[in-house]
């Protein structure tokens, strides 16, 4: 009891919530009424996570704080249903039950419901994503695509990162961390509160480490590999114009330099975003008006320097009311303006802009019966500016294309008693060609041409789960399990079709490359009691079947029923003794097949063996605002192949964190 | 030995009903529903302009735990016909809940049973166990001229 009123006395102190009205959803307060996290990325309404019609799993800041990580990546990578595998050190991927690609165009992730996905390529730059670990409310992982709430690249799954608000809370630390690989690391975030109106929240942060060891890598893999750093600000300012307005303006800005000497690509990248929204309580119902900016410039620095600028412009509207007791409607509209231009595109521009449309009906039947039903349909105008060149074989024309892609979310949520759910689901979301993919034009010394594909069309998702829970209230613990069947349509890869010869060059050409099935199984025991022991275990099996066209090399890209591990066990123990933590996580996955680029050869295989990787963390608080943690990354080897890229070195970190 | 085993099924069986008579006296109200009550109404979008009072029909426990959760308000305990121009009231029984509604339309009536925000009597009921679930009545709200914001809205089940 001592512990548990000393713990909650420190939150107190570190974050205090402020009971607000809101146009904007308040997760403290709310999750302090319903004893559960609250979410909005199943469905755009706030909801308890156990109604929530999706897959979903929430790491909370206590999660956090608690795997002693120092990247998101790190934070998430034990969790049932994920794929994580690690390039180099500022280089980790995260995918959603397999798939796994370099630059995962399948996941997209967002930063309170703002997509931070480097459109260019289609990737997620964790280390250039400017938020900080002290910062994050919650991670929402949603699993299955989710494309009619986000639209395209929700195709494996969502994850939404959720800060603490700067109107209703109040989030002020401070984190130092050294450690090995000479790491070199520092977090700010402090909360600034204007009257009762206005609230301000700022956060940095920085890191600079020495790259992993190359010594197995080969040589033409480990040249010119760049010092792995990162550094990011944000500033997210609300203001509670009247009781039923709500304003906020963001802004934020990121650098990170990275290697990924398995397709020998030293990146360094930088990325600025902007955001304004505009949130109302209207007698139509809660009225919300977004718009954001990003801007990515991507360095790479591998064999051809090459680089490209995307310039994102997204505006968005939805309306979010209540009809009658039991239903609930958002309807919404998006337009989003994507263009790039560099190096990449030898000069020119290529673009696109998309229209969507879209609606969700939730309707609860009856008693501990709901049923959501949500359809979006998107519509996709290519374009070109700037000049083709003519050894393509291409003209301005080839890019004035389109396509539509209607996608939807299904899910019946079922409290058959008061300790069990089932959940069944039925989805379809799409994965869109990035702008690299559509309009690259790169000559190769060598008489060889890189080319896009303007005519690529986006891979279809289909999605079909069954899920059941189980809550054990005598023993404080929660079963989760999942079966699903998964069907991807259209699959593509960055220069993956079948080479051709175009006058004197090789064309090497991104190309739409068949199918996939996927059928997988998660089972997840977890359980915490008021003693403070916490333990976690879980099992994901998923296996896969690819229908890839013939003449289609086997490469990183085409096949996936090979480079997707079949089982995966997750497991994690821990304990709080009053003013100790400790805590261990680790996970065992079988062997899968991964691929080194050489330059002659091409994509050659390279098996990564099972293997077995544990991380230990114990922190101390000093006083209620003063924090020490000690996290051993790799306790069972001190060298460890997670991709055909560098080894991955044991890792040791040590923190202090002041929270005020 | 069918007497001992006469006289010891007697005596449970009036265990049982002692169990049973007790069991059906009015009981103190649940701290922990209280304090849920107390932070819902935080989420009503025009607060009572202070002092707001809450009348807490019951005993010295139940005085005390309203008083620990309603900390902006002014508490105090009365019975069904004192609140008048009180923001809310605070029952333990559905016929208690009955009579407050009957003798005070326009106040907040809380009494933790759902046929009762069924009915529209009472305003707001909870359960707490296995997972908080929220009842709101629509005519009880209106009545007492109670709007609840929109967000915590949607994850109440309205009756």
């Amino acid at each position: 009891m001592r512990r548990y009123l000393t713990t909650t006395a420190c939150a107190a102190v570190f974050l205090s919530t402020v009971p607000a009205l809101a146009q904007t959803v308040n997760y403290g307060s709310l999750e302090d009424v319903f004893s559960e996290p609250v979410t909005t990325s199943a469905t755009g309404k706030p909801q308890k996570v156990s109604e929530a019609p999706v897959n979903m799993e929430i790491i909370t800041q206590d999660d956090i704080r608690r795997s002693g990580a120092d990247n998101i990546p790190d934070v998430l990578q034990f969790l049932v249903g994920l794929d994580f595998r690690r390039s180099s050190f500022n280089d980790p991927e995260l995918s959603i039950r397999g798939y796994d690609q370099p630059w995962n165009p399948r996941l997209l992730v967002l930063v309170n419901g703002r997509p931070v996905y480097e459109d260019f390529y289609g990737d997620v730059v964790w280390a250039a994503i400017p938020v900080q670990l002290d910062e994050i409310r919650q991670i929402e992982v949603v699993k299955g695509p989710n494309s009619a709430l986000f639209g395209f690249n929700a195709a494996s799954g969502v994850i939404n990162i959720v800060t603490y608000d700067p109107l209703y809370d109040r989030a002020n630390a401070v984190t130092l961390r050294t450690g090995t690989q000479a790491l070199r690391e520092g977090s700010a975030v402090a909360t600034v509160h204007i009257g009762d109106t206005i609230g301000v929240r700022m956060s940095a942060g920085g890191m600079e480490a020495d790259e992993f060891k190359v010594n197995d890598v080969p040589a033409e893999n480990a040249v010119g590999l760049l010092h792995p750093m990162s550094g990011t600000f944000n500033i997210d300012g609300r203001w509670q114009v009247t009781p039923d307005v709500q304003f906020s303006l963001e802004g934020g800005a990121g650098t990170m330099k990275r290697n990924f000497p398995a397709d020998e690509t030293p990146e360094y990248d930088k990325t600025d975003t902007i955001r304004s929204r505009l949130s109302a309580n209207t007698g139509i119902g809660l009225v919300d008006l977004d718009f954001y900016r990003n801007v990515w410039q991507i360095n790479y620095l591998g064999s051809q320097a090459q680089h490209a600028t995307d310039i994102a412009d997204d505006f968005r509207a939805s309306d979010l009311f209540k009809i009658g007791l039991s239903n609930s409607f958002r309807i919404g509209f998006e337009y989003k303006y994507n263009e790039a231009y560099g190096e990449f595109l030898s000069g020119s521009t290529d673009y696109y802009s998309t229209y969507s449309i879209g609606g969700m009906w939730n309707w609860d039947i009856a008693p501990g019966v709901s049923l959501t039903n949500a359809l979006r349909e998107d519509y996709l105008q290519l374009g070109f500016k700037g000049m083709v060149l003519p050894i393509t074989g291409q003209t301005a024309s080839s890019y004035d294309t389109s396509l539509n892609a209607l996608s939807f979310n299904s899910g019946l949520v079922y409290s058959v008693s008061d300790e069990d759910v089932v959940r069944l689901m039925a989805a379809r979301g799409f994965q869109l060609p990035s702008l690299d993919d559509l309009g690259q034009q790169i000559p190769v010394p060598g008489n060889s041409l890189d080319l896009g594909q303007p005519a690529l069309k986006p891979t279809v998702v289909l999605n079909f789960e069954a899920d059941y829970d189980h809550t054990f209230t005598r023993l404080g613990a929660t079963l989760r399990s999942a079966v699903f069947r998964q069907n991807n349509n259209g699959l593509f890869g960055y220069d993956a079709g079948v080479p051709y010869q175009l006058g004197v060059n090789t064309v090497y050409q991104s190309a739409n490359l068949g199918s996939s099935d996927e059928t997988g199984v998660e089972i997840a025991l977890k359980s915490a009691s008021r003693a403070g022991f916490r333990w976690n275990v879980s099992y994901s099996y998923a296996t896969i079947t690819d229908h890839i066209d013939s003449g289609i090399a086997a490469g990183v890209y085409s096949t996936y029923a090979g480079s997707t591990p079949q089982n995966i066990v997750d497991f994690g123990i821990g304990y709080t003794l009053d003013r100790w933590e400790f805590d261990a996580q680790g996970r065992w996955q079988s062997k899968f097949l991964d691929y080194r680029f050489n330059a002659a050869l091409g994509y050659v295989p390279v098996t990564i063996a099972n293997y077995v990787t544990a991380n230990a963390h114990v922190g101390f608080r000093v006083t209620d605002g003063v924090s020490l943690g000690l996290t051993v990354e790799q306790l069972e080897a001190e060298h460890l192949l997670e991709r055909a890229s560098i080894p991955v070195d044991r890792r040791i970190i040590v923190s202090t964190t002041v929270k005020f | 030995m069918m007497r001992t085993l006469l006289a010891f099924v007697t005596l449970v069986f009036m265990a049982g009903l002692a169990g049973s008579a007790e069991a059906s006296a009015p009981a103190n109200v649940d701290p922990k529903w209280v304090l849920i009550v107390a932070k819902a109404l935080d989420f009503v979008t025009r607060k009572p302009v202070p002092p707001a009072k809450v009348i807490v029909v019951g005993d010295a426990a139940d005085l005390a735990v309203a008083r620990s959760s309603f900390g902006k308000m002014e508490v105090a305990a009365g019975t069904v016909g004192d609140a008048a121009g009180a923001f809310a009231i605070i029952v333990n029984t559905p016929e208690e809940a009955r009579a407050a509604h009957a003798a005070n339309a326009n106040v907040a009536i809380i009494g933790n049973n759902e046929p009762c925000v069924e009915v529209g009597a009472c305003l707001i009921a909870v359960e707490t166990q296995p997972k908080v679930s929220i009842y709101v009545s629509r005519a009880a709200a209106l009545a007492a001229g109670i709007e609840f914001d929109p967000n915590f809205k949607m994850m109440i089940t309205e009756k």
